[in-house]
C-alpha cells in the first residue's frame, strides 16, 4: 500500500484522541525483535511508534507524534522519553512481515497501544514472521515471454457476504516474461493477470487461467514460501457481439439509455464501460465476455429514473435481438423509533445484494423519524443505518406489519409494505478471555459477536475483536441478544462470508450475565 | 545526458534493465534519499543506528560521478554481474525555515558542484504558517539549498550554499527575494529590413538545476532595448527568438567579455549593459549523404556540431530525403564538424563523448559570413557496433 492510500485509510480509521503531554512523566517501550522460525535475534528491524491522532488534513497526518529505531545485534530496543499518548506500534525488517505488539500482521492499521504517564512498558516481543514470494512467467499462446505484463495478487476479505478482492501486491513481468511478487504477508491468495484493454470486457484472467474467479486456485503462502512456477499465458478473453433493443415497461421505446454488461463472477469490481443505445430506437450493441453475465440499461438523466437488469448466458456466436425492460423504482417509506432517544440526523440507507451496478439509495431521516427513499429498483436490498452511533443498533425491523427476514424484497409491480425500524441503545461491552483446546490463554484469536439466527445477513450487527497478549478480549456496543464465538485466526473481515455464522454460530455462546466474564474456546480457523 | 531507464531491486536485491536501446550509459543506484518535508517526522531521541542514509554510488562502485565509467552495450547483448555494494552513513537533519512570504515554498537541496544531469535534488514545501521546512536523511557534505515561490506573479527566490556536518544544521532562515533584472540592448550588424527589431525576444535559458519558474519581459523595442525581469541569479544561457530570415545571434558581451560560450553570470544585483548583436548574413551548408558504394541514403541524420562544442546553441540535425540530400541554413559562422549517422538516438549526439567517438569519420568545414558550401559525406554506421 503505497503512502498516500496509507494515509488516507489512516484518516478514516484513526479515532479521536486528545493531543498527549501536560505532564511531565513520559513513557517508554522496550523489547526485542526475534525470527518467528528460530527464536533468534533479529538485528536492523525498525521499529515505530505512531500516534493515532485525529486526521483531517495531510498536515494533521504529517504532525502526528512518531518514534522509531532500529534493533542491535541482540535484537533488542527501547524507546523511551514518549509522551503518552495513543499509539501504534509495529515492527518491521525487509524480508519480514510487519507486525503489530499483538503479533497480528499489518495490513493497513495496526493495533493500538496506549501508554499512560509514567508507564515502562518492557519484554514487548515481536517474532517476526519471513515474508513470501510467488514467481512465474507469462507467455502468448504461442510460448513467447510477454513484456510488461500487470500480475496481481489478490487477497480475499468479505463486505455484505460478498467476496472483496484486495489487490496486496502487483508486479510486471520483465523481457523474459517472468515476474517476482515478493513481501507477500503469508496467507491465501489468487494471482491474477490483466489481459486485454476493451473497457466493454473486463478481463482479469487467475491462475491457472481462468476467468471466473471462483474456479481459481488459492495459491497458500506460509513463512518464507517461495513458490515458483505460477505460470500463465496471456490470451485475450472470448468474446462476443450481442445486440438488441430497450423498451420500457409499456413496450414502446426509450430515449437516452445506456447499456453496459459484466459477466456474472464475484470477482474484482467490474469497469464497464456504459454505451448509449439509440436514441430513436433503443437498439444497442455490445462487445461482452461469453458466459454467463449481467445486461444491464439505464437512463442516467431522466424522471424518475429507469433501470433494466437481465441475466444473460452468452454463447461464442453471441446474442441478437435480446430485449431489455426498464422498470421505474418503487417509493419506499417508513418511519424509525427508538426505545430511547431518537439519534440525530440519522440516514437510512438500501444496499443492493447484487454486485453490479451498485446503486445505493440512502434518505435522511427527519425528526419524527419518517424516511422516504425513491428510485428503489426491484431486487433484493440489505438495510443499513450508516450514520447511526456505535452503540445503537437496529433491533428489529418490520415490513408492513411483518417482521423482516434477512433481505428486503422489493418487487417489479409492487412497492413494499411500510418499513419500521426499531432501535436499541442497550448495547454493552463484552470481556473475556480465549483458550486454546488445551486451556491455554490464546493471544490474537478474533472474536466475533453474531446477531440471532434469521438475521445473519444483517451486516451491521456483527462486533468483532481480537484477544491481546493474555488471550483477553474487550468488545464495545455489542447488542445483547448477539452470541460470541471465537476462532483461533481469522484472516481479514471473514465474518462478512456468507459461510461464516452457518458454521460457526452453532457453537457460539449467547450473553447471558451481562456483568460475567465471557470465556470461549477458539475453534479452529475456516480452510 | 538524461536518466534514461530505471529500475527497482527485489527482495534479493536484484534488478534488470531491458529494452535498452544499444549505445553508452552510465549507472547509478541509489536508496532512501533525503526527505523534504514541512514538519519533522520523528521527534523522539532515536538510537545512531536509524539515522542513516546510502550513498549514491556510480558503476563502478564509485561515490563521485566523475569518476563514473560508461558501460557500452552492444546489440542484442545481455550485461550480467554490474553489482553494486552499498553502505550506509550516518545521516543528518537539517531544519530551517522559510521568510518573505506567505504559504507553502517549494524547498529543493541539491549537493553542490554535482553535473547537472544528477543535481536535481529531493524538493518538498513548508509548513503553511510558519514557513519551517525539515530534511532528514542527509548524508554530510556541501549542498545548495533553495527556496522559490511565486507571489502576484512575481517570483521570489532564495539560494544558500550550507555545509552539513555529522550533527546536522538548525535554524537555516532562507529568506526569500524577488527576482533580478537583466537589461540591455540589440543590434543588428549591418542594414536589417525596418520593423525586424520589434519581432525579436531574448530570453535566458536557466540550468535545469535551478528553480526557475520563468523570466518576463524579453519584447525589444524599436530602439533595440529590452529588459528582463525575475531573474534568479546564477549562470544562464542567451536565447533569441523572432530573428530575421537569414540571420543569427553573433555575439552577446557584457563588459567586453562575451558570455555565448560560457553563459552569462547574472549577479546578485541583476544586470544592465547586455549587447545582443544579430548577424544578417548567415552561413548554408547542403549536401548529400553516400553510402561506400556510393548510393545516396535516405532518412540519414546529419549533425552540424561547432568546434565550440560548448556553444550547444550552434548544434543542428536534420534528416536527409529520399535522394540523400540535405539542407541547413540560419548558421552561424565559424568551424564545424559534419557527422552522417545512419541511425542515432535523437539527442545523443548531444553527448561529448559520443561525438568524439566518431570524430574521426567527421567532415570539417569551415563557414563564412553568408558562406554556402556543398559537402558530399559518407554514412557513420553506428547501429552496427563498433567500427
Amino acid at each position: 500500500m503505497n503512502g498516500a492510500a496509507k494515509a488516507v485509510l489512516a484518516a478514516l480509521l484513526a479515532c479521536p484522541w486528545p493531543a498527549a503531554g501536560g505532564g511531565d512523566e513520559t513513557a517508554s517501550v522496550a523489547g526485542r525483535v526475534l525470527d518467528a522460525a528460530t527464536d533468534r535475534p533479529l538485528a536492523k528491524a525498525r521499529i515505530e511508534l505512531e500516534e493515532v491522532a485525529r486526521v483531517q488534513s495531510l498536515e494533521d497526518y504529517e504532525r502526528r507524534r512518531r518514534y522509531s529505531t532500529r534493533t542491535g545485534a541482540d535484537g533488542r530496543f527501547e524507546l523511551s522519553e514518549i509522551p503518552p499518548g495513543r499509539y501504534e506500534l509495529t515492527a518491521s525488517r525487509p524480508g519480514y512481515v510487519r507486525q503489530d505488539w499483538t503479533g497480528k500482521a499489518v495490513w493497513v492499521v495496526g493495533a493500538a497501544l496506549t501508554l499512560r504517564p509514567g508507564e515502562r512498558r518492557e519484554k514487548v516481543i515481536f517474532r517476526l514472521q519471513r515474508a513470501a514470494a510467488v514467481t512465474g512467467r507469462v507467455t502468448d499462446p504461442d510460448g513467447e515471454p510477454v513484456p510488461e505484463a500487470p500480475v496481481t495478487l489478490f487477497a480475499v476479505s468479505w463486505a455484505r457476504g460478498r467476496p472483496l478482492f484486495l489487490p496486496h501486491r502487483t508486479a510486471e513481468t520483465d523481457d523474459r516474461g517472468l515476474y517476482r511478487l515478493f513481501y507477500v504477508i503469508p496467507g491465501r491468495y489468487y494471482l491474477g493477470l490483466k489481459v486485454g484493454r476493451a473497457s466493454d470486457t473486463p478481463s482479469i484472467r487467475f491462475w491457472p487461467g481462468t476467468l471466473d474467479p471462483e474456479q481459481a486456485e488459492p495459491i497458500v503462502l506460509k513463512p518464507g514460501d517461495e513458490i515458483p512456477g505460477i505460470d500463465m499465458i496471456y490470451q485475450a478473453p472470448p468474446a462476443a457481439v450481442i445486440s438488441g433493443r430497450v423498451v420500457g415497461s409499456d413496450g414502446a421505446p426509450v430515449r437516452d439509455v445506456f447499456v453496459g454488461v459484466v459477466p456474472a463472477v464475484e470477482g474484482p469490481p467490474p469497469s464497464p464501460g456504459f454505451q448509449r443505445a439509440d436514441p430513436e430506437t433503443g437498439e444497442f450493441e455490445l462487445h461482452a465476455l461469453t458466459g454467463p453475465a449481467v445486461l444491464t440499461a439505464r437512463t442516467f438523466h431522466g424522471e424518475p429514473e429507469l433501470l433494466g437488469r437481465m441475466a444473460l448466458e452468452i454463447p461464442e456466436g453471441g446474442l441478437r435481438d435480446i430485449v431489455v425492460r426498464l422498470h421505474a423504482g418503487a417509493v419506499v417509506k417508513g418511519r424509525v423509533e427508538a426505545a430511547g432517544e431518537l439519534p440525530a440526523s440519522l440516514r437510512l440507507g438500501l444496499v443492493p445484494t447484487w454486485s453490479w451496478p451498485q446503486i445505493y439509495r440512502s434518505a435522511t431521516v427527519g425528526s419524527d423519524g419518517s424516511f422516504l427513499l425513491r428510485d428503489i429498483f426491484p431486487g433484493r436490498y440489505y438495510l443499513e443505518t450508516p450514520d447511526l452511533p456505535k452503540r445503537a443498533y437496529v433491533a428489529a425491523v418490520w415490513v408492513g406489519g411483518e417482521p423482516l427476514g434477512e433481505v428486503l424484497e422489493v418487487g417489479p409491480d409492487r412497492a413494499p409494505g411500510e418499513l419500521r425500524v426499531e432501535i436499541r441503545w442497550d448495547s454493552r461491552s463484552v470481556r473475556g478471555v480465549v483458550r486454546d483446546r488445551e486451556g491455554n490463554p490464546l493471544p490474537g484469536a478474533t472474536v466475533v459477536a453474531l446477531p440471532p439466527r434469521g438475521r445473519w445477513r444483517w451486516w451491521s450487527r456483527y462486533r468483532s475483536g481480537r484477544t491481546d497478549q493474555n488471550g483477553a478480549f474487550l468488545i464495545r456496543h455489542v447488542p445483547p441478544d448477539s452470541s460470541l464465538v471465537a476462532v483461533e485466526r481469522l484472516d481479514l473481515d471473514a465474518w462478512a462470508a456468507p459461510w461464516f455464522a452457518p458454521k460457526y454460530a452453532p457453537y457460539a455462546k449467547p450473553l447471558d450475565d451481562p456483568e460475567a466474564e465471557v470465556e470461549l474456546i477458539a475453534l479452529p480457523a475456516p480452510e | 545526458m538524461a536518466v534514461n531507464r530505471g529500475a527497482s531491486t527485489n527482495d534479493l536485491g536484484e534488478y534488470r534493465l531491458f529494452g535498452l536501446t544499444p549505445g553508452r550509459y552510465y549507472l547509478s543506484v541509489t536508496h532512501g534519499r533525503p526527505t523534504v518535508s514541512f514538519a519533522r517526522s520523528r521527534t523522539g531521541r532515536e538510537t545512531p543506528a536509524e539515522s542513516q542514509a546510502y550513498p549514491t554510488l556510480y558503476y563502478p562502485g564509485v561515490p563521485d560521478v566523475s569518476q563514473a565509467a560508461p558501460l557500452k552495450l552492444e546489440p542484442g547483448e545481455e550485461r550480467r554481474g554490474i553489482d553494486f555494494r552499498l553502505t550506509p552513513a550516518p545521516a543528518a537533519t537539517i531544519s530551517g525555515q522559510v521568510r518573505g512570504a506567505p504559504g507553502r515554498v517549494m524547498v529543493i537541496l541539491r549537493r553542490q558542484g554535482e553535473p547537472l544531469w544528477v543535481a536535481r535534488g529531493p524538493g518538498g514545501v513548508t509548513d503553511r504558517r510558519t514557513g519551517e521546512f525539515f530534511i532528514e536523511g542527509v548524508l554530510p557534505g556541501a549542498y545548495v539549498l533553495e527556496a522559490v515561490t511565486m507571489r502576484e506573479g512575481e517570483q521570489l527566490f532564495a539560494r544558500l550554499p550550507v555545509f552539513v556536518g555529522d550533527d546536522g544544521l538548525r535554524g537555516v532562515v532562507l529568506e526569500l527575494r524577488p527576482g533580478v533584472k537583466v537589461s540591455g540592448r540589440v543590434v543588428f550588424d549591418g542594414e536589417a529590413p525596418g520593423g525586424a527589431l520589434e519581432k525579436i525576444r531574448v530570453s535566458l535559458l536557466a540550468p535545469v538545476n535551478i528553480l526557475f519558474f520563468g523570466s518576463r519581459g524579453g519584447r525589444v523595442d524599436s530602439e533595440g532595448r529590452f529588459a528582463l525581469e525575475s531573474i534568479v541569479p546564477g549562470r544562464h544561457r542567451i536565447r533569441v527568438y523572432g530573428l530575421p530570415d537569414g540571420a543569427y545571434l553573433k555575439a552577446a558581451v557584457v563588459e567586453g567579455a562575451d558570455v555565448l560560450e560560457d553563459g552569462l553570470e547574472v549577479p546578485e544585483a541583476g544586470l544592465a549593459g547586455l549587447q545582443v548583436t544579430i548577424g544578417l548574413r548567415a552561413a548554408l551548408v547542403t549536401g548529400t549523404v553516400l553510402e561506400e558504394d556510393g548510393k545516396p541514403v535516405a532518412g540519414a541524420t546529419v549533425v552540424l556540431a561547432p568546434e565550440r562544442r560548448r556553444r550547444t546553441d550552434l548544434f543542428r540535425s536534420v534528416t536527409t530525403d529520399q535522394y540523400g540530400r540535405f539542407f541547413i541554413e540560419g548558421i552561424a559562422p565559424g568551424e564545424y564538424q559534419i557527422f552522417a549517422f545512419d541511425d542515432v538516438e535523437s539527442g545523443a549526439w548531444s553527448d561529448p563523448d559520443f561525438l568524439a567517438e566518431w570524430e574521426d569519420a567527421a567532415t570539417e568545414i569551415e563557414l563564412e559570413e553568408g558562406g554556402r558550401e556543398a559537402v558530399e559525406l559518407e554514412l557513420i554506421v553506428v547501429s552496427e557496433g563498433q567500427q
